[in-house]
């Protein structure tokens, strides 16, 4: 009896090779399918961050180059009143008033004549430094520039022959902290001169 | 025997139903992981070239820089073209109706290269309607 019961009291065989190898296998995949899950959401969200700022910054530079802005005159609206209320878009072309231009482009085309589209005003340039300082934020919220942590630099430059001449600097440069940068380039005119407008916007 | 025989010849079942289910399933994993990992962003470069291209037909036309090439004086749409953003190539041709290209200019140092973006423009220079064609790509 006693024999008997030893016997059967011995430990059967639990882990086999196989098993052993199938449970390597399954920690392997599960570790893999984590590490895929979460270099994708990485991906994703740094492309779909990517892809906002591409969005904007192409909206705001067009904005800017093309258009004279809501109001047009709001260069001329005093520095208490510059904000998202009043002022509705940025746009740095030349006002497109008919009555006000030189006879000599009157018979031309809209295309042709030295205002609006891609024709900028060193007026609202120089406006818009000089609100830079102070105004940041609202010229960032007024040309769309909306995301967390989202900033912007434009640069306006003119051409000089040989290489172009910095105007302004309007905005923040990217620091060490910025993550994407997305940089949009327009040209235009200010006053017959070849004109690169750059803008950056980037995401700390 | 000729039964026996033939029955003997045929082939084995190379691929069963578990076999077929695994390469599937397999495939199916891979194309995950690729798409997962190839680069799938936004491309925006082609409406950015767009907009170079279309800004620079307006200053020329507007600095009657096209008018110039006409009379021959490429001076002007020259300096135009070095004054393109560095990583920008370009080439400017004008047309004449039926007559072909009357001139034609490219940015100096620069090669157009197969992702090209290609813009046109009418515009009149002494009652006689001429047309502009920029070509611009990533250098």
């Amino acid at each position: 009896m006693v024999r008997y019961s030893y016997n059967n009291n011995k430990r059967g065989q639990i882990f086999s090779l196989d098993l052993i190898i199938a449970m390597l296998m399954f920690i392997v995949v599960i570790i893999l399918i984590f590490q895929i899950l979460d270099y994708s959401n990485n991906k994703i969200g740094l492309e779909e961050s990517a892809n906002d700022i591409n969005i904007i910054a192409g909206n705001a530079i067009s904005s800017l180059t093309e258009t004279e802005g809501n109001p047009n005159n709001w260069s001329l609206i005093s520095l208490n009143d510059f904000n998202e209320s009043n002022v509705f878009s940025l746009g740095l072309a030349k006002n497109s008033n008919f009555n006000n231009q030189d006879s000599s482009v009157k018979g031309k085309s809209m295309s042709s004549n030295n205002n609006g589209y891609i024709v900028l005003d060193k007026n609202k340039i120089s406006r818009l430094s000089s609100l830079n300082n102070t105004k940041y934020n609202e010229i960032r919220n007024i040309l769309g520039i909306k995301g967390p942590g989202y900033e912007f630099l434009l640069s306006v430059k003119n051409w000089n022959g040989n290489s172009y001449d910095t105007i302004k600097n309007i905005g923040r440069y990217p620091d060490d902290n910025a993550g994407i940068v997305v940089k949009k380039n327009r040209m235009g005119l200010i006053e017959n001169n070849i004109t690169l407008v750059e803008l950056r916007v980037w995401k700390r | 025997m000729e039964k026996i025989g033939l029955r003997k010849n045929r082939k084995g079942l190379i691929f069963t139903i578990d076999a077929i289910l695994a390469i599937l399933a397999t495939i199916m994993i891979l194309i995950s992981v690729y798409s997962i990992f190839s680069n799938s962003h936004f491309n925006s470069e082609n409406n950015d070239l767009n907009k170079i291209a279309l800004d620079s037909l307006t200053v020329l036309e507007k600095n009657d820089y096209l008018d110039q090439s006409v009379s021959g004086n490429l001076t002007m749409i020259n300096n135009f073209l070095a004054a393109l953003p560095s990583n920008i190539c370009g080439n400017i041709s004008v047309y004449y109706q039926d007559k072909g290209i009357i001139t034609s200019s490219k940015k100096p140092g620069c090669l157009i290269s197969d992702n090209v973006v290609v813009t046109r423009r009418a515009f009149v220079f002494e009652h006689k309607t001429y047309f502009a064609k920029m070509e611009v790509s990533y250098g």
